[in-house]
């Protein structure tokens, strides 16, 4: 329950971020897609049953600022999460490129999925040069992000290790 | 047969869990037009947050343009008194073309539509996604808005609501591909369906024998229900006739900047 609260708290962030606070910074043009990130490292994290609920429901949160139909961003995030998580099996997580690299399989596998869903099911065929013209420019600016977030986070728990050993090495001290 | 399913069991949850977002997304599908509760509650959620940092962004940019602005005011000053003579005498003129109209009107016993009830509303938001063009605007059901009611600004229409929660509705650009809009060519009425292409939009159904050229143009028909008869959409800059077919298709750049949105009207239900 905990974690499902703070996948919400995060991806409502994300999404808030996505709509309000970047377009100011790059425009309509160019945007990081957040929630995506965060369903590559749910997929990498997660157990299948509670990690595909919140790979869908973080979808459906998306569609609702996203498009027009409800479900839409859920079923591909859902597909994303499934192909990640049977992937991560033969993967060793430990390494520092798999993330980047997943990312890379993510973007290029959410972008084919949107334009063979519309195909299927809607009537929107023009968006499918939109969206294969971006995806060049999308790939790229995922990759940095990902690569900035993954370089936050190994600083900020370095540093969290580090503050941990210190205060440890502090209390054998008073306790000789 | 246990033994199968408990080797599979993961195979058998990621396609049952497939299933049933396939059947969300294809009833959402046939009920595109209605806001669900789970969507009126996530835009009902984030309202708050949404106008929280519309206040902020505001404040930034009126501090901003505050100090921008006292840069060249003397100089902005004399421009902007140059054009106010210029505009009162084009007011002037506009005032002889209006009552000459009002005659007529009541001549031809025209049902006057200009009257029809408008709501200003902020762009509070933009879509998530690079490729779909929606807004967010910030008023909603509270305030008398629903679903299908048309958007505007001075130059042109916007778009139309597609969904609504009490404080805030998502509005469908005119641009975006799900969009389509009754049409015709301002000087020959030929009339076509203006649909989105991502930055621009196409004119398709206009019939090949009629004299388009390029720069005429393009305004709402009132044919759809949504938007009232005579708004701009934009204006011809391509023209594509095929050796065969009824149809040509003819590239619309749209007179409203979408990337620019700040302040929007919605025209409230029918005109009175």
């Amino acid at each position: 329950m905990k974690r499902l609260v703070l996948y919400l708290i995060v991806g409502i962030a994300s999404i808030l971020t996505q709509t309000s606070i970047l377009p100011l910074l790059f425009g309509l043009t160019l945007r990081p897609d957040l929630i995506l990130l965060l369903v590559l490292y749910i997929g990498l994290n997660e157990t299948p049953l509670a990690g595909a609920f919140y790979a869908w429901l973080l979808g459906c949160i998306l569609d609702v600022f996203c498009g027009t139909t409800l479900g839409l961003n859920g079923m591909i995030m859902l597909l994303i999460f499934c192909s990640i998580y049977i992937g991560r099996r033969q993967l060793n997580l430990k390494n520092d490129l798999v993330l980047p690299v997943a990312t890379v399989l993510g973007t290029i596998s959410y972008s084919l999925l949107l334009i063979l869903t519309q195909l299927c099911f809607s009537e929107q065929n023009q968006n499918s040069f939109l969206i294969l013209n971006k995806l060049p420019a999308q790939l790229f600016i995922n990759l940095i992000t990902i690569l900035t977030a993954s370089t936050l986070l190994s600083l900020l728990r370095a540093r969290s290790h580090y503050n941990k050993r210190k205060t440890s090495n502090q209390g054998l001290k008073i306790w000789h | 047969m246990l033994d199968f399913l408990k080797k599979h069991q993961t195979i058998f949850l990621f396609t049952s869990l497939f299933v049933c977002a396939l059947l969300v997304y294809s009833n959402s599908l046939r009920q595109q037009n209605k806001t669900t509760l789970f969507e009126r509650g996530v835009l009902q959620l984030t309202s708050p947050f949404y106008r929280t940092l519309d206040n902020i962004k505001n404040e930034v940019t009126i501090l901003s343009d505050n100090y921008l602005n006292l840069i060249d005011v003397q100089q902005n000053n004399i421009i902007l008194k140059q054009r106010i003579r210029q505009q009162r005498q084009q007011l002037l003129q506009l005032g002889e073309v209006a009552q000459e109209n009002s005659r007529l009107r009541k001549l031809l016993n025209f049902h006057d539509n200009a009257h029809a009830p408008e709501l200003p509303a902020r762009v509070i938001a933009v879509d998530a996604s690079s490729w779909f063009r929606t807004i967010t605007i910030d008023k909603g059901a509270n305030d008398g808005l629903s679903e299908g009611l048309a958007v505007v600004v001075a130059e042109g229409i916007v778009g139309r609501t597609i969904k609504c929660s009490s404080h805030t509705s998502r509005v469908l650009l005119a641009n975006d591909a799900a969009s389509e809009v009754s049409a015709l060519i301002q000087h020959n009425r030929t009339r076509g369906v203006a649909r989105g292409k991502g930055t621009t939009l196409t004119l398709n159904y206009a019939l090949r024998s009629k004299d388009v050229q390029i720069g005429d143009a393009v305004i709402t028909a009132g044919t759809g229900g949504i938007f009232p008869k005579g708004l701009p959409i934009g204006t011809i800059t391509n023209i594509t006739k095929h050796d065969y077919g009824l149809f040509q298709t003819l590239e619309i750049t749209p007179s409203v900047d979408f990337s620019r949105l700040e302040d929007v009207l919605v025209v409230l239900g029918e005109p009175q």
